[in-house]
């Protein structure tokens, strides 16, 4: 088999719900793709022409091409407004695909499964929630010198600290322990206090940009400013889509995160090979790749009459 | 080593494998997954019925947001390809969208095929006869297609045996099979 980057196992498609108890699934599992990146959901956000794609993926379409990918009707980033409900629905099926796929394999003679009985399995939160007040009794309390909000010592330093010192904005939550830490896992962007400060979202870059002040603007978020006028636009650029993209999630992630991020991108976007050397002309083509071209043509006889399952239907 | 371009082509090679349909199929090489084979099964009841046209599609790492290149390595006639096996096709220039994949790409080709768009011809000859000489244009086609068929015949580096014994049946089913030398890389 071929040696590629991701295992294909790993990859997931609508079309894993076919052979279980339940293949209606298949239909919400396509409902919650982005069209662009055809994997789940992420900082969903919508556009004026009522149509949604991943925050990142529809920033970095329109930087080519301001149209919509599904109607092609003009739109804009300033107008793509985030849907930070479908973002959790999202992030809820994502996490509980695996189960709900394991749970609906067919069985022996492909009756659907038994429901449980309520009593004889704790739903996963609750049992998260018993584990964490488990941790809770046992570690000690700390208080973030920051904010002054109360958790145990392990996330003041994973995750607390560095969100807590970079955007000065941690909320000092009510002085009940264990349910703040509670919380701030749990991902609940509806009890979001109402003093939390908009962060502005960065506008798109101005391609007439000196280069000078390029590198300015590029510096004043602490990004590299190596290399040619080009790699400097792509930078800011993808920064720009990154940054956007991350003000419309749920959990967004820390400026050093991003730039992490953005620094591996580069990096791989730079080694990757692209074409190389796809200049044969057709009957060589034809010929290195015979067997590979057979194996197709088997596999296109063979679905010839099949109707594939049509899940990308838009309105 | 994993981009959004390389994260997506995976994701468009699961989906074709699983579920395919309508007579078309495509995998990347082994070795690069920028570069793709793909073939076409002509659809029924048009000229090109049952031909198996064999493409090349190479990406990059814009992908999805601009299309790939892609072009017929088999021999073509029709209005829309040119010579050297490219494509005319609007949905690969202007009227791409990023929410395309690779079974997409190739379900419109398919389409193209007995549905051309003679306003902008790349092979005028093609163009011509579609318009005029309609019966002819078909014989035409149709010797591309049995070409197809005999595409699968040659050995590496052979040249075009006599092929006056060509089987008549419009099945072609048998044609696929490999012969006895295989040239496993």
């Amino acid at each position: 088999m071929a040696t590629f980057t991701d295992p294909l196992d790993s990859i997931t498609d609508p079309s894993d719900w076919g052979d279980t108890s339940f293949p209606n699934l298949s239909k919400l599992d396509s409902l919650l793709r982005c069209h662009i990146c055809k994997d789940f959901l992420k900082a969903p956000v919508l556009t004026s022409c009522d149509h949604i794609f991943c925050s990142v993926c529809i920033r970095r379409s329109l930087e080519s091409d301001k149209k919509c990918p599904l109607c092609h009707e003009e739109t804009y980033e300033s107008k793509l407004r985030k849907v930070l409900l479908l973002d959790e629905i999202s992030s809820w099926f994502t996490r509980n695909r695996p189960e709900l796929l394991d749970k609906h394999r067919p069985t022996a003679n492909n009756t659907p499964e038994p429901v449980a009985a309520p009593e004889a399995e704790k739903p996963a939160a609750v049992l998260r929630y018993e584990s964490r007040k488990k941790r809770a009794a046992e570690d000690p309390l700390v208080e973030c010198p920051v904010c002054s909000t109360f958790m145990s010592a392990d996330e003041l330093q994973t995750s607390h600290i560095d969100s807590c010192l970079a955007n000065k904005r941690a909320r000092p939550s009510p002085s009940r322990p264990v349910i703040s830490s509670f919380f701030k896992k749990e991902r609940t962007p509806q009890t979001q206090p109402e003093f939390v400060k908009k962060k502005p979202k960065i506008t798109n870059l101005d391609p007439t940009i000196s280069t000078n002040k390029l590198k300015e603007k590029l510096n004043s978020w602490n990004l590299p400013t190596g290399g040619t006028r080009h790699q400097l636009e792509t930078r800011m650029k993808e920064f720009i889509s990154m940054y956007n993209a991350n003000l419309d999630s749920v959990n967004p992630v820390d400026d050093r995160v991003l730039i992490n991020r953005l620094m591996k991108w580069e990096g791989t976007y730079s080694l990757s090979n692209t074409a190389g050397d796809a200049e044969e002309d057709g009957a060589q083509w034809r010929r290195k790749y015979k067997a590979e071209y057979d194996e197709l043509i088997k596999q296109a006889r063979a679905n010839m009459n099949r109707m594939n399952t049509k899940l990308d239907t838009t309105d | 080593m994993s981009t959004p371009a390389r994260r997506r082509l995976m994701r468009d090679f699961k989906r074709i494998q699983q579920d395919s349909a309508g007579g078309v199929s495509a995998s990347p090489l082994a070795d690069n997954v920028m570069i793709w084979n793909g073939i076409i099964i002509g659809p029924q009841d048009t000229p090109y019925e049952d031909g198996t046209f064999r493409l090349r599609l190479t990406f990059d790492e814009q992908y999805p947001n601009k299309p790939p290149n892609v072009r017929f390595t088999s021999e073509m006639f029709h209005p829309n390809v040119y010579g050297s096996g490219e494509l005319c096709l609007d949905i690969l220039q202007n009227r791409w969208s990023p929410t395309y994949d690779v079974a997409s790409i190739l379900t419109s080709i398919q389409s193209l095929l007995n549905d051309p768009n003679i306003s902008s011809p790349a092979n005028v000859e093609a163009a011509n006869l579609y318009k005029d000489h309609r019966s002819q244009y078909i014989k035409r086609v149709r010797q591309t297609v049995e070409k197809s068929w005999t595409e699968d015949m040659l050995d590496v580096g052979d040249e075009e045996d006599d092929e006056e014994d060509e089987d008549e049946d419009d099945d072609g089913s048998e044609k696929g099979e490999a012969d006895d030398k295989e040239e496993r890389p």
